[in-house]
């Protein structure tokens, strides 16, 4: 049994007359990191709420297929009960706070104050999560009062509160910087190493090489590819789906028309891949000298 | 460095005794000194008694200052302008005090602005206190336990955060429209028509923040029906629960008294 | 000198000081980011260049005008500057009237309005959507609208507040094309941006600050010798730049052309000792 599975799901918002997502068939199994990428109304955002249950049981419209999450189906449980599984970290992270808890603390409390979860039980939970996360010197804080990205902490602090074994992130780097953005990387790939499933939409593909286990790329809300990093971020397809190969990828495609490329070796997104390829040719070179 | 945003709250922590009192009471109170005053008691003697003990209450909660200074600032001009508005216009002026240049200073207006003003400070001084005493998030817990849907709890909360944020988004707007080349300045038309730009940012950026807001809340388990914790801890107890039911009783008693009489 | 910003020092109403004893000058026709971490002042800097805020100390003239005596109305055809949200700008109901609301602030003539926002939309390629409301649309589709009307201003200075937060790479290339069009018009362009990939293919000079105050001031190419200060100020290297270093590349290579032939001629010089 797959951890999380659409079958078939296709999407339309209400009053839309294109599907925000067609046909969608995924199978995840537990403990995988997935990128999901594509270009601005590509349905990763669409996605995301679906996986979450915000699409339909919120949004209403029109849903065929299915969303199973351990094998039941999302349309059987409430938004509510679906988040104690998937935990769902919005775009903007000040719209994740609840409006009306007055610390860093209780707002990671709030989740667990509405699952009744007991005092002392959650004060533990609340101080194990605040740790994780690295906002301890901030629990007495305002949420309002915290910087993008300790903000962007502090909303996947409120999923992780309640402890979902699957998170899913809707372009979570969008309004930071780039160490910023690395940080939450770094992040997720501590969740995942600790047993979470993780998926992610993320418009820098170059972020993304160094984390993901596999890639799924959106286009006009279909499904055109669903690899490994290596294989998906390369394929000359990423620029017919508006999207742009990394500099990395762009400077080994130009070694290899230029000779300096093993011919057997794929291109390559990362800096590590890039500079392995470059390496490994230089070396031949050396040697057939 | 951003200007660091406001908070909408008014409380000051002073870890007094009527801080640690449940807002339910304080509430309570309010509500018997507004019943009383406009209903039940009146005349000098029962004025001087109520105000002497609401200073003092006001003083053993350490925020005698705030409470005057605020007093101060709403009770001065309204003083200003109903004292000479009644003292000279009050349809039932007999009793000349005063008569100069041609202007006439009665005394049944007098008192009855003063009595009047005296009640509206009585109400206000009983409800700065309870605003001065009572962090918001005592309250909203204090609502949430009472009441059997969150709904109100939230609406009631929310606002104390969320204004907060408005004033900051009203700034960067008039300026986003400034840097446009929108006037803001002149005439009343002009600035009038300046409101326009305005308004639609801010209300389609609040719709929108509703919107997201409530897939937040939603995800965060805020509708579930299961039974609620609660983080804070509240102090309440037997006294105070009688305390509260007699307020409210005598509050009572005064308005059937009223009806009857 | 069309910007020279004069020694100066700014201090907020809660007396966080925002900026140090600055100075810089401008010259039209200059593309220059602005970089620095999330505080470090670059967004309180540019509200100075239109007389949003007015320095506590010093001087700030644009083309020749005092901001402290100008008006921001007056000087909003000077400079007009993009703020980071869209949704703090776009105030009216039709994508038409909000790119058209700037020029008709400045008073310009009707058919000198038109065809500025006739190009600002192309550029953006917004015209097919000249009658729908703004809102029915996406974050990065607001964006652009945002970015068109302060295209359609036509002033000699443009200012962009993190223009490429939240757009994809296509997107993005419309940005770059507006770029090369707005420096053939000799225009100014300073742009605020976290995106070294960005930076390093759109602009020539950067202006970097730190807790309010300038720490570099040169070419992209000299910045990019500095790892230190590209730590200190939140960055990240672009990843031409990092792929050079890592390739052990002698001088910073700012594309991956330049990457690939300084590639080639680090072979060549192996192959000849």
């Amino acid at each position: 049994m797959f951890k999380l599975e659409t079958n078939l799901l296709t999407y339309h918002y209400p009053e839309s007359e294109k599907p925000a997502l067609h046909d969608i068939s995924i199978s995840i199994p537990a403990g995988e990191f997935i990128a999901v990428i594509g270009a601005n109304n590509s349905g990763k955002s669409t996605l995301c709420y679906a996986l979450a249950g915000v699409v339909p049981h919120l949004y209403h419209g029109k849903m065929k297929g299915s969303v199973l999450i351990d094998g039941t189906n999302n349309n059987n449980r409430t938004v509510s009960e679906i988040a104690l599984h998937v935990g769902l970290v919005l775009q903007v992270p000040g719209s994740q706070m609840s409006g009306v808890r007055f610390t860093v603390f209780e707002e990671v409390a709030f989740g667990l104050e509405n699952r009744g979860v007991p005092r002392e039980k959650m004060r533990e939970r609340v101080e194990t999560v605040l740790a994780l996360m690295d906002l301890q010197e901030y629990a007495t804080r305002s949420p309002y009062q915290l910087s993008g990205g300790q903000q962007q902490r502090l909303a996947l602090a409120t999923v992780l509160a309640v402890d979902p074994t699957i998170l899913v992130l809707d372009e979570p780097t969008t309004f930071l910087d780039p160490q910023g953005a690395k940080l939450v990387f770094d992040t997720l790939q501590q969740l995942q190493q600790q047993g979470k499933t993780i998926v992610v939409t993320e418009q820098r593909l170059d972020l993304i090489a160094g984390y993901a286990d596999r890639v799924l790329a959106f286009d006009k809300g279909h499904l055109v590819m669903d690899g490994r990093p290596r294989e998906v971020l390369t394929s000359p397809k990423i620029q017919s789906i508006n999207l742009n190969w990394t500099r990395y990828t762009q400077v080994a495609d130009l070694a290899r028309q230029k000779g300096l490329w093993p011919r057997d070796l794929p291109l390559s997104a990362s800096l590590f891949e890039t500079v392995d390829g470059l390496s490994h040719r230089r070396k031949t070179h050396a040697h057939s000298r | 460095m951003l200007p660091q945003q406001s908070t909408a709250t008014l409380f000051i922590d002073t870890g007094s005794w009527v801080q640690q009192l449940h807002p339910f009471t304080k509430l309570s109170y309010i509500l018997l000194t507004g019943v009383t005053v406009y209903l039940g008691l009146s005349g000098w003697k029962y004025t001087c008694l109520f105000l002497l003990v609401n200073a003092v209450i006001v003083a053993s909660a350490r925020v005698l200052k705030q409470t005057f200074h605020t007093l101060g600032r709403i009770m001065l001009p309204l003083l200003l302008f109903m004292i000479p508005i009644h003292g000279f216009l009050y349809p039932e002026n007999k009793t000349v005090l005063l008569d100069a240049y041609g202007m006439t200073l009665y005394q049944e207006g007098l008192v009855y602005a003063i009595t009047t003003l005296s009640k509206l400070t009585m109400v206000l001084m009983a409800s700065l206190l309870f605003v001065f005493t009572t962090h918001p998030a005592d309250l909203i817990t204090a609502l949430s336990h009472a009441g059997k849907s969150p709904s109100l709890a939230y609406l009631l909360g929310s606002p104390l955060l969320l204004l907060a944020g408005m004033r900051e988004r009203i700034e960067t707007i008039q300026s986003a429209q400034r840097a446009r080349g929108m006037q803001t300045e002149g005439n009343v038309v002009r600035r009038f028509c300046s409101l326009a730009p305005m308004i639609l940012p801010l209300v389609i950026g609040a719709i929108v923040e509703v919107e997201q807001r409530s897939i937040a809340l939603e995800v965060r388990g805020f509708k579930s029906t299961s039974a609620k914790t609660s983080l804070r801890i509240l102090s309440d107890s037997t006294v105070q629960r009688l305390a509260r039911w007699l307020m409210l009783l005598t509050g009572a008693a005064i308005i059937l008294f009223r009806l009857i009489s | 000198m069309l910007i020279h910003v004069d020694n100066i020092s700014f201090t907020y109403c809660n007396s966080v000081t925002a900026l140090h004893n600055l100075s810089c000058e401008i010259s039209a026709g200059e593309r220059i980011a602005l970089t620095g971490h999330n505080g470090s002042g670059k967004s309180t800097l540019v509200k100075h260049l239109n007389g949003l805020l007015k320095p506590s100390a010093g001087k700030v003239w644009i083309d020749g005008k005092d901001t402290t005596t100008a008006k921001t109305v007056q000087l909003a055809g000077h400079v007009a500057l993009l703020f980071q949200n869209p949704d703090d700008q776009i105030c009216k109901r039709t994508v038409w009237d909000e790119v058209v609301f700037g020029p008709k602030n400045l008073g310009y003539p009707t058919k000198r309005i038109e065809s500025l926002a006739e190009e600002a939309l192309m550029l953006f390629e917004l015209t097919p959507f000249k009658t729908r409301n703004p809102h029915d649309f996406g974050y990065s589709e607001r964006k652009r609208i945002a970015m068109a009307s302060i295209v359609a201003m036509d002033t000699p200075v443009l200012v962009f507040d993190e223009p490429t937060a939240g757009l994809d790479p296509y997107e993005i290339s419309l940005l770059t094309t507006t770029f090369k069009k707005l420096q053939s018009e000799n225009k100014t362009v300073i742009v605020i941006s976290h995106d070294m990939d960005f930076v390093v293919e759109n602009v020539a000079r950067v202006i970097s600050l730190a807790v309010g105050r300038k720490v570099f001031d040169g070419s992209v190419r000299d910045l990019f010798k500095k790892p230190v200060l590209i730590n200190t100020c939140g960055l990240r290297l672009p990843q031409v730049i990092e792929l050079g270093n890592a390739c052990g590349l002698q001088y910073p290579a700012l594309s991956p052309g330049e990457c690939v032939a300084a590639l080639e001629e680090q072979l060549r010089q192996v192959d000849n000792s």
